[in-house]
């Protein structure tokens, strides 16, 4: 089974189970919901569906783009809002889809406060890493509040990692980094100029203000994703305290959150 | 009576969350029962990823029939369990109850007889579940609440989280043994496996080093990677154990975390080899754009003020000023390294390593690597000086910085530093007052804080100093309070001089001639209004008595000296008590009124200054009050 095929199975599976597959989106930063899905979550209706996306992780970068801490990787992510499903039980399911045996294998559901590296999009989740003989390949996560906005129904997020599942289920196992992600650890490592990059990240943040207080809140949400990226490769260079990183991810929450609250008000216009 | 078992069964629950969350349940189900007279045994805690549960031992209800015991107990104990699980974070459906984790099931059993409890949406019932991975299925019904533990465990699930730690350590010692090589089982890290999982099966791994990489850092990056480093010198290969949750294919395992534990080296060979693109020396210049840990300044800042301090120190024990100099220079330099940036524990470790491969000296390397090592194990005193000059000063300075930010003395991150810091100053027998150290500091606190007053931080040490001073004489070395709370004023902020002088003071204080030593400086403070002036003419005195007491002072004091330097301060009591007979003489024989007001000052001069030989080894005022005497009042 290829990469590929692991995707096509489990984009199946996911339709089966009410998920439908819409148009791929990427790159994007990671730790942070696609367009589709930060304002799907918000419609009135419950939103569902399944979405490729690629993910780019330039904090990884010291690492070498080591496979199992990969700086692109492909992400599958999948919505749904059905309070009554087992959703555990579902992403077990969609497992053994893949032909993983899986009592064989040391399967753990790590609790960890946050879902994931939300804290950039006013998210509050609650959720699980999901390991495989100690290789992260997803995470199970159920969304809280995004801004100021508590879910009613939850929404419920699966994120699976294509290119560590792929290392777990056995069709690949080279320790040698893609030239697209050794040049863009190399980049951010020895090439990229923390001053611009700065500069660039309140460019964009000025920007996105300027966008929201036109109403433009999808642009807006654009402007978010790249002063996430843009944040994530400043912080490598950025050696100030914990305090000072925090303040300038929470500046990036506060724009993601307008972006969030603009939407629904529009709704309800 | 029966025992009465309360199980909470959830999806995987924060592992950092159980050991609180169960003792917190404990103390709740413990008080509501006391309170209803209910408890005769006692209450065991129990917990696994998935659940929480308690078994009380012996609880009694007074209920004339089974509808009645039901309702009692329900209760009991309905307040609360619901008060517990509505402090947590998550729900993910319309059921009210927020608790950490969706709640699954509960158990509920006195003796065989169901408790429908109901938490939030869930009613209580007798069905538990096995482990999730079970081939026995997940659900089982129990019989009655002592048979728990039982029958869960032939479920695959030892609920009890002490035996899955023995387990995870047998296992360890095994493996260690078999290969014929030893393994440092880290309590916190076997703490953490063991609470993560419901039943730990270890597998044995081995992956090849990486060239290079020191061997302290190949332990940090396993045990990080959640295995236990088995310690041997096999040339290229670890082996190390990890644990997998239940059963599973060991070889299949196996391969998995060989992979994580070979990428993680990896990862951390590269580090390593970017950290070594320059010295450790040349990263301190890193440090002006790094923020301290309480975030008031740059570490830049603060290894200035280490150098100022840990000289200051060194100076006090004697160590080599150009060591310490050195060392104190490079402590905080790794922080800029990519090391310590992915692995935090290795902060000063790193350090010595680095500093080592530079060919820094020996000395230097020895006294970075010591202070490290007493930072990572509170209580760990380094073996040289120079190494406890540094570890005194980062811990001094780290507690200064939290004053400056205004945490009181009673904050949690103020309690723990002061009692490392006076840890280390009386565990390392240092003469040192740590105020008089401060003066040397003040421009460079006062630059860090500016709107905080110098003398302002020095009265928040004082106070901390005092209490947790106390706290240490009483909890580590059995002083009474009363002996604790009765230290010279001026002995205060140095550790080490109050410690010998509270353990002279309680050894002096049970003997006997403690009492007629109390007694004669009542009568002192009775018959003469003591002032603070300490100067007196003995060709003033006019009579036998005052000549006396006189000559017996300047002896007591000459001998008290030289003891008090060598910080003999039973011997130094001693002396002062063989004033007491002509102290007593004095007392009835003088006349406080009598003579010229010149003879009047020259006698109270006196007096002062035998007072002041009383206090140089404890408050013998703090002392008499203590006793039960009011001021002014004589001891009989």
């Amino acid at each position: 089974m290829a990469l590929q095929e692991i995707a096509l199975c489990l984009q199946d599976f996911w339709k089966e189970e009410g998920c439908p597959t819409i148009s791929p989106c990427g790159p994007i930063p990671a730790g942070v919901l696609t367009p589709d899905v930060f304002f799907g979550v918000l419609a009135p209706r419950p939103w569902c569906a399944s979405q490729m996306v690629s993910v780019v992780d330039p904090s990884l970068a010291p690492y070498g783009d080591d496979p199992l801490s990969p700086i692109i990787d492909r992400h599958l992510q999948v919505t749904r809002c059905d309070p009554s499903s087992d959703l555990r039980a579902r992403f077990i399911e969609s497992l053994r889809m893949l032909g993983l045996d899986l009592p064989s294998r040391d399967i753990r559901f790590v609790a960890h406060n946050y879902g994931w590296k939300q804290s950039y999009l006013a998210v509050r989740a609650a959720g699980w890493r999901v390991l495989i003989d100690q290789i992260e390949v997803g995470s199970l996560s159920y969304l809280q509040r995004l801004g100021e906005i508590d879910f009613e129904p939850v929404p419920m997020m699966v994120e699976y990692s294509l290119g560590r599942l792929a290392i777990s289920v056995g069709i690949e196992d080279e320790d040698v980094p893609t030239e697209r992600g050794r040049q863009i650890a190399a980049y951010a490592l020895e090439c990229a100029d923390p001053e611009r990059i700065n500069s660039l990240l309140s460019l964009h943040a000025d920007e996105c203000e300027q966008a929201l207080a036109g109403g433009f809140y999808f642009p807006a949400y654009e402007h978010v994703l790249a002063s996430v990226y843009l944040h994530s490769l400043f912080a490598l260079h950025d050696s100030s305290s914990d305090e000072g990183q925090s303040g300038r991810a929470a500046h990036i929450a506060d724009l993601a959150s307008g972006c969030a609250r603009m939407y629904v008000e529009a709704l309800d216009a | 009576m029966p025992d009465l078992l309360l199980e909470i069964g959830t999806e995987e629950m924060p592992v950092e969350l159980l050991s609180p969350m169960a003792v917190d349940l404990s103390l709740r189900v413990n008080r509501a029962l006391a309170e209803n007279g209910s408890l005769k045994g006692g209450i065991r805690v129990l917990y696994t990823p998935r659940r929480l549960a308690l078994i009380a031992t012996d609880v009694s209800t007074q209920a004339f029939d089974d509808e009645e015991r039901v309702n009692t107990i329900s209760h009991i104990l309905g307040e609360p369990v619901n008060e517990l699980v509505s402090e947590g974070v998550m729900h993910r459906d319309s059921s009210p109850v927020m608790f950490i984790r969706p709640i699954r099931y509960v158990v509920c059993l006195y003796g065989e007889q169901v408790i429908p409890l109901r938490v939030g949406n869930v009613v209580a019932d007798r069905q538990t579940c096995a482990h999730w991975r079970s081939a026995a299925g997940e659900e089982i019904t129990l019989s009655c609440a002592a048979d728990y533990e039982q029958v869960l465990a032939t479920g695959g699930v030892i609920v009890d989280q002490e035996r899955r730690k023995q387990m995870t350590r047998d296992a360890i010692t095994a493996a260690a043994s078999e290969a014929n090589v030893s393994a440092q089982v880290d309590d916190n890290l076997l703490a953490r496996i063991a609470d993560g999982v419901e039943y730990p099966q270890p597998v044995i791994g081995r992956v090849n080093l990486p060239p290079d990489l020191p061997a302290v850092f190949v332990k940090a990056v396993i045990r990080k990677a959640g295995f236990v480093p088995l310690d041997a010198d096999q040339g290229s290969v670890v082996g190390f154990v990890g644990f997998a949750d239940g059963p599973v294919d060991r070889d299949v395992v196996r391969v998995g975390y060989e992979r994580v534990a070979r990428s993680a080296l990896s990862g951390c060979r590269l580090l390593y080899t970017r950290d070594r693109e320059a010295s450790l020396a040349d990263h301190v210049s890193s440090l002006r754009n790094i923020g301290d840990e309480v975030g008031v300044g740059s570490l830049w800042e603060k290894t200035e003020r280490l150098r100022t301090l840990s000289v200051q120190v060194a100076q006090a024990l004697d160590a080599s000023v150009g060591t310490v100099d050195r060392a104190a220079f490079l402590c905080q330099a790794d922080l800029a390294t990519w090391i310590v940036h992915e692995f935090a524990s290795l902060h000063g470790i790193a350090g010595a390593v680095y500093a080592k491969l530079d060919g820094e000296e020996s000395s230097v390397c020895i006294a970075l690597e010591e202070g490290a090592v007493s930072n990572l194990e509170r209580g760990r005193i380094p073996a040289s000086t120079e190494g406890l000059a540094i570890a005194i000063a980062e811990r001094y300075d780290h507690l200064a910085t939290l004053l400056l930010t205004g945490n009181e003395a009673y904050a949690p991150q103020v309690v723990s530093a002061g009692d490392d810091l006076i840890g280390l100053l009386i565990g390392g027998k240092v003469d040192l007052d740590l105020l008089s150290v401060l003066g040397a500091l003040r421009e460079q606190y006062r630059m860090l804080a500016p709107a905080i007053r110098i003398e302002d931080l020095e009265g928040a040490l004082r106070t901390c100093l005092k209490e947790r001073l106390i706290h240490y004489l009483e909890t580590k070395q059995e002083v009474t309070s009363r002996i604790a709370s009765a230290l010279p004023q001026t002995l205060r902020s140095n550790p080490y001089r109050s410690s010998a002088c509270a353990l002279g003071l309680q050894e002096a204080s049970s003997k006997e001639g403690f009492a007629l030593l109390l007694g004669s400086f009542a009568k002192l403070r009775t018959r003469f209004r003591v002032g603070n002036k300490r100067v007196f003419d003995p060709a003033l005195f006019e009579e036998e008595t005052e000549r006396t007491l006189w000559r017996e002072y300047l002896k007591a004091e000459g001998k008290m000296e030289g003891l008090l330097a060598k910080l003999d301060y039973e011997q130094a009591i001693d002396q002062l008590t063989s004033l007491w007979g002509a102290i007593d003489r004095y007392a009835e024989d003088v006349d406080p009124g009598a003579g010229s007001e010149e003879v009047r000052n020259n006698r109270l001069g006196l007096i002062a200054s035998i007072v002041g030989l009383y206090t140089r080894v404890g408050n013998f005022a703090a002392l008499l009050e203590t006793d039960g005497y009011a001021p002014g009042e004589e001891k009989k």
